[in-house]
């Protein structure tokens, strides 16, 4: 299946208020997901030499699910919910068009 | 514990893919195989993030399937839904799906492969090698009940000739014990022969 017809719900966080298509429950778990997420890219990062900003997408699957996001944001969150089906490098290169 | 082989043979697939800058393998904590290009300080605390990282998801009672970091010039990928743990490290996010397609396919050759090693390191503690020097102190010991210190000496010293034993070299607990049995053989009592041979097995016994 290519790219464009796969669809996908796209999550940001302004301020601290997280805006998704999801019910509070989805969003909580998200959120925490992240944090978890990016809080060991950071410590990775760290652990190779690299700057953990520099790190421009985490991806995770779980039950066919990809959870993606776009990592080089300061004090903000943005990402891709992405259903099932869609391969890992198609994630990441949909994470990669930041006007998409 | 790193071990070269056979993983290697194992992951060579793996590497024949292209584009691999290197693969640890991960049970349980302990790196069981690494070739990533980093410092061995570097690699160990990346090993202990990713261990970790997983553990917290068993935790939370979640098994994550892959979850893969990405920079420009690299690409992390981390499975951990099997017997091991990998951490492959991707120059080229082309072979992304190659290798999230393959790990799960190389952990059954894993855990065969490290249920041989742990079995063949249990026979390896098995076979014990015994220092000679504190044996004989004691098989003289038990001599010096029966017979002079200087005889016991004596019988000791011809049987290390006769059979050519280089005392600084620790032997096989068999070979020990086959000593001791053929220096006891000269004390013709047989009843003492076997109190000497009890209490040197006794003696054997504290060293397992």
């Amino acid at each position: 299946m290519r790219t464009e017809e796969m669809s996908y719900r796209r999550f940001e966080v302004h301020a601290g208020q997280l805006s998704a298509p999801l019910d509070q429950d989805g969003l909580v778990s998200l959120r925490a997901e992240i944090e978890y997420l990016t809080f060991y890219a950071t410590a990775i990062a760290k652990s190779i030499g690299r700057r953990r900003e520099a790190c421009s997408s985490i991806l995770a699957a779980e039950n066919q699910q990809l959870v993606s996001r776009e990592g080089n944001i300061s004090g903000e969150l943005k990402g891709l919910l992405i259903p099932g089906g869609m391969d890992a490098k198609a994630a990441l290169d949909l994470v990669a068009r930041r006007d998409d | 514990m790193m071990e070269k082989e056979p993983f290697s043979e194992i992951l060579k697939p793996l590497f024949s893919l292209g584009g691999i800058a290197g693969v640890a393998v991960i049970r349980e904590g302990g790196v069981v195989f690494n070739s990533l290009p980093y410092q061995e300080a570097q690699s160990k605390v990346l090993m202990n993030e990713v261990a970790a990282l997983f553990q917290g998801y068993r935790t939370a009672g979640r098994s994550i399937g892959y979850i893969v970091f990405h920079w420009d010039d690299l690409t992390l990928v981390l499975h951990g839904a099997g017997t091991v743990e990998y951490v492959v490290a991707l120059h080229q996010a082309v072979v992304l799906n190659a290798v999230i397609g393959m790990l799960p396919g190389l952990d059954d050759a894993f855990a065969r492969t490290l249920r041989e090693i742990d079995v063949s390191k249990r026979q390896v503690m098995r076979i014990r090698l015994i220092p000679w020097a504190a044996s004989l102190r004691t098989l003289e010991g038990a001599l010096s009940k029966v017979v002079s210190d200087s005889q016991a000496k004596k019988m000791i010293e011809r049987k290390l000739v006769l059979e050519k034993i280089d005392v600084d070299r620790p032997a096989l607990q068999a070979t020990v014990e086959r000593f001791a049995m053929g220096v006891f053989a000269n004390i013709g009592h047989k009843t003492k022969q076997k109190l000497l041979l009890s209490e040197f097995d006794a003696y054997l016994k504290t060293l397992n």
